[in-house]
């Protein structure tokens, strides 16, 4: 119970950006969870929750030490889903500090992981980030456009409530190549190639796995198109 | 169905039936986006979870119950001033209750 009461206070400092709080309410959850004896990697991974508030704190050096220290922890326990996470903030923090090239390299390795671990949603937001990133190193657009568009099919077939926000980032990646069409891949195969182009990437395989809200790659990757093109229109 | 078996459940002096029952009835209203109707069933679940003898971590249950609604409401600095004030109060708890919980600490 005072763990679950010590997160919602958490959950709404982060709302709030009050970072101090933040990271206060999660000493404290750490310090019960060492009490009762929780094991090592639950405690790494609530440890972990501490990077974003220290961003938010500009706290760059602390943050990226204690990533490294969770990612030992997760690495010792061969804990895949967690290292994806770890390396998803990694390339966050490298972001954040204008380091291009190092944040799309964390964000392949999160990717990776991610693959691994087969978690649909986490594919969905390592494509997604990795988008982002793509384009702020200057890399091609069509491939930028190839992990957001991946990230939307995953989203669309899962019923996601994270597809609202690749659309809308789809539409914006639309209008800054109006009034020319933007360099899309012209079929769910091309998609695959290009995205799987990422070691460790296993698209089709992952697309293969999910509810069959479209029933193929190429008819859920027109959906996802249409719609961002909807959005487009209504903004 | 779940509004009816709390109703029986107080008429026949089952606070612990109605209080978990009261329970259910929010979670149902906080997932299909009623947060503000489920809000105004957490007092009554207090009241039924007290008249039923619980000790205090289920009395603060019910409590987290009702800030994880108002985090849902957006009502966030509410929040954490009530967390605020709990985590005093949870201090001062003994880890074994002297009543009956349904709650762990």
């Amino acid at each position: 119970m005072r763990e679950g009461i010590l997160s919602t206070g958490r959950d709404a400092a982060i709302y709030l950006k009050r970072w101090e709080a933040v990271l206060a309410l999660n000493a404290e959850t750490i310090t019960s969870k060492e009490a009762r004896g929780a094991p090592e990697l639950e405690v790494a991974q609530t440890r972990s929750n501490d990077y974003g508030p220290l961003l938010g704190l500009g706290r760059y050096g602390e943050a990226r030490a204690l990533l490294h220290a969770c990612r030992a922890v997760f690495e010792g326990e061969g804990s895949v889903a967690n290292l994806g996470k770890v390396f998803t903030a990694l390339a966050d923090l490298e972001d954040t500090l204008g380091h291009r090239g190092q944040a799309v390299a964390f964000e392949e390795t999160a990717l990776r992981y991610s693959y691994l671990a087969g978690d649909p949603r986490d594919c969905a937001i390592s494509h997604h980030n990795l988008s982002n990133y793509l384009e702020r190193a200057g890399q091609e657009r069509k491939t930028c456009l190839a992990h957001r568009l991946a990230a939307g099919v995953i989203g669309f077939q899962t019923g996601s409530g994270g597809l609202a926000t690749t659309l809308r980032n789809l539409a914006l990646d639309f209008a800054k190549f109006a009034p020319d069409p933007p360099p899309l891949p012209d079929s769910f195969d091309e998609l695959c190639c290009m995205v799987e182009a990422v070691e460790g990437v296993r698209f089709r395989e992952l697309f293969e796995r999910l509810p069959r809200r479209a029933a193929s790659g190429d008819e859920a990757l027109r959906e996802v198109l249409r719609l961002a093109q909807e959005v487009d229109s209504q903004t | 169905m779940m509004r009816d078996i709390v109703r029986k459940a107080a008429k026949w002096r089952e606070f612990r039936t109605a209080s978990t029952a009261t329970g259910f009835a929010i979670n149902i209203l906080r997932t299909t986006g009623r947060a503000e109707e489920a809000l105004a069933l957490v007092e009554e679940m207090k009241g039924y979870t007290r008249r039923a003898g619980l000790g205090p971590w289920t009395q603060l249950s019910d409590e987290a119950r009702r800030l994880q609604l108002l985090n849902a409401l957006g009502r966030y600095q509410e929040v954490l001033a009530a967390v605020e004030g709990l985590r005093e109060q949870m201090r001062a708890l003994p880890e074994e209750s002297e009543q009956k919980e349904t709650a762990l600490p």
